[in-house]
């Protein structure tokens, strides 16, 4: 692909995940323990990507998902994938109070985290000696959420009943042909939802922030990279311009002398609130499809179908940004390098075939590994966890062999080809 | 930022490693977010009973927007459960895992459905057309259109959510 990897602080490249996070519901206690934050924190993510909601929607039935979310699933299929109920993309509406919640749990979240833990500290330190008993759930709240906190490692502790598993667990043995909810009340099993967002992080909260940490800027409100703050001030708020080694996306995202290149701002735009009209592009010539991608300050570098995959990501993500409220709405500047980055991305993992399977595994090595250890710290503290947990579901805990029992399979199958997908008008 | 299709997996995979899968579904291997194996059984009295398969899934970068690739494995030893909608090469003949693919359902909401797709099987017995298929069948399962009637719905895919 044409594009280089960017270098700026805004535009993360892959290896940002490294620094990512997976948090999720379960970095809650049980409700028994710590009543509603779990659910709470599990109902302001989307079901499609697991996030704290980015530019909610809500459909006809009532679901809502990320804007950015539900209307590349729309492309797939004409319905709301939870109840299924036929639905489009003009039927999305955003829904800006939702969007309010999250702004505001995005700030509530990693401090009453961080509340939590020092809660259990503050106990543990109290009482000493604990000794995990059913009959004493403060206890063994106490204790699992010290061990979170690895001061005393050991300890045991209850089971995290996850919400999804619990109730996936019946037996199989006598399937039970469970419906669709066709009235949208019951939602499908909640994928394993978490955030990533980095203000989720509870560091965040440190009164002295690391030089990585989102903090509020204190004119615009904005979120900052600590360390970026001060430059980010003296230039009056503007947002960094960021550096492309690419040269037709870098021309197109460095500012220009010209006035219509001058660095817009969100107000600026805000002007421009219609959305784009989606185009059929078996009808364009060449020469339309570029002026509609220059028209937008997109490049033409690439081939036809790469054209009509850009100018497709720009309309849905330009669209789905128009369901942001205003204070959260991205630059175009910032939609173009969310384009750049997910072509970034599909010419990296569009085709783990056979023959790159190789690179593309010592590629994603580091961030699996470190998701791997992630994982593995919470299951460890599962498998801690005393028989005396008052459920059945823990013979569930299998643990995970990374090594023996399936060796890959020969190669004819490791390979995943040009995967056709049926509905999709992407391939 | 990772892209959605890894970030939508590591969380996956932190529920799954973290909680445990249900019973008779267990993680066999996930190194990357190409390609991960399971290894499925189905409890209590059914024809397959004391039988455990090994199901592969593949996910391309539209994960979980695109379905992943699964099929059980074949090779090494294993052997595809014997169902009228199991082919002999592995593939599947699952709705779900076709155009009703749903991008809210998870790897282990597809395990569990084809547990209970074994689970409620009848008579053990290859789909019709296995032969034919098996010869022109291409590698990807998801390059075929499952035309078998009263294919495997997504009925059991969708357990009920506790109530938020
Ligand atoms: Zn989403
Ligand atoms: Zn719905
Ligand atoms: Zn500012």
């Amino acid at each position: 692909m044409p594009f280089g990897v960017s270098a700026s602080d805004d535009t993360k490249p892959a290896n940002d995940f490294l620094l990512a996070d997976v948090p999720d519901p379960t970095d809650f206690l049980p409700a028994a323990e710590a009543p509603g934050l779990r659910s709470i924190d599990g109902a302001f993510r989307c079901t499609i990507c697991g996030e704290l909601f980015d530019g909610p929607v809500t459909l006809p039935c009532g679901h809502c998902f990320c804007s950015g979310c539900i209307r590349p699933a729309m492309s797939h299929k004409q319905e709301c994938p939870i109840c299924r109920k036929v639905a489009n993309e003009g039927h999305l509406r955003p829904n800006p109070i939702v969007e309010e919640i999250i702004n505001g749990w995005k700030d509530a979240r990693p401090y009453i985290l961080s509340l939590v833990k020092q809660e259990a500290r503050r106990k543990v330190a109290d009482q000493p000696e604990v000794h995990a008993s059913p009959a004493k759930k403060r206890k063994r709240s106490q204790e699992r959420s010290s061990s979170e906190l690895g001061s005393v490692p050991g300890l045991p502790h209850t089971p995290i009943k996850p919400r999804s598993f619990k109730k996936m667990s019946h037996s199989p043995s006598k399937p039970n042909p469970v419906k669709y909810p066709s009235d949208g009340g019951a939602g499908p099993s909640r994928i394993p939802t978490s955030d990533g967002d980095e203000e989720d992080l509870p560091s965040t909260l440190g009164l002295n922030p690391k030089s990585d940490d989102l903090v509020k800027c204190p004119l615009c409100e904005k979120r900052v990279r600590y360390k970026n703050l001060n430059g980010h001030m003296d230039r009056s708020c503007k947002d960094p311009v960021p550096v492309s080694s690419s040269s037709q996306w870098s021309k197109i995202m460095a500012p220009k002398g010209n006035a219509r290149g001058k660095q817009k701002k969100k107000s600026s735009e805000t002007d421009e609130d219609f959305p784009l009209p989606k185009a059929s592009y078996a009808t364009l010539k060449d020469k339309q499809l570029k002026e509609m991608l220059q028209e937008h300050d997109l490049p033409i570098t690439g081939d036809r179908p790469q054209w009509e995959q850009r100018h497709q990501r720009w309309v849905m993500m330009y669209n789905a940004n128009l369901d942001r409220s205003l204070a959260n709405r991205k630059t175009k500047n910032e939609l173009r390098r969310d384009v750049k980055k997910w072509e970034e991305e599909m010419s990296r993992k569009k085709k783990p075939v056979v023959e790159d399977l190789v690179k593309y595994q010592q590629t994603h090595k580091p961030e699996f590994d470190r998701l791997l250890k992630l994982a593995k710290s919470t299951r460890d503290k599962s498998a801690l966890e005393p028989n005396a947990a008052p459920s059945s579901s823990d013979d569930n805990h299998k643990p995970v062999s990374t090594d023996a029992s399936l060796v890959g399979p020969p190669s004819s199958m490791t390979g995943v080809d040009d995967v056709i997908d049926l509905n999709s008008d992407k391939e | 930022m990772a892209s959605i299709s890894a970030r939508r997996l590591a969380k996956e995979l932190r529920e799954i490693q973290g909680e445990g899968c249900p019973v008779g579904i267990s993680l066999l291997k996930a190194d990357d977010f190409a390609t991960w194996w399971f290894s499925i059984e189905v409890m209590g009295e059914s024809l397959y009973q004391n039988e455990a398969y090994t199901l592969q899934f593949r996910f391309d970068s539209q994960y979980p927007i695109s379905s992943p690739a699964v099929q059980f494995v074949v090779t090494d030893g294993k052997q595809a459960p014997i169902h009228p909608h199991v082919y002999s090469n592995g593939h599947i003949c699952a709705s779900i895992l076709g155009n009703e693919w749903s991008p809210v359902l998870s790897v282990v909401a597809v395990c569990v459905t084809l547990q209970s797709m074994l689970a409620s099987c009848k008579k053990k017995e290859r789909p019709t057309d296995n032969d034919r298929y098996v010869r022109t069948a291409p590698e990807n399962p998801k390059k075929v259109r499952c035309h078998l009637p009263k294919s495997v719905s997504s009925a059991n895919s969708f357990p009920d959510t506790i109530p938020l």
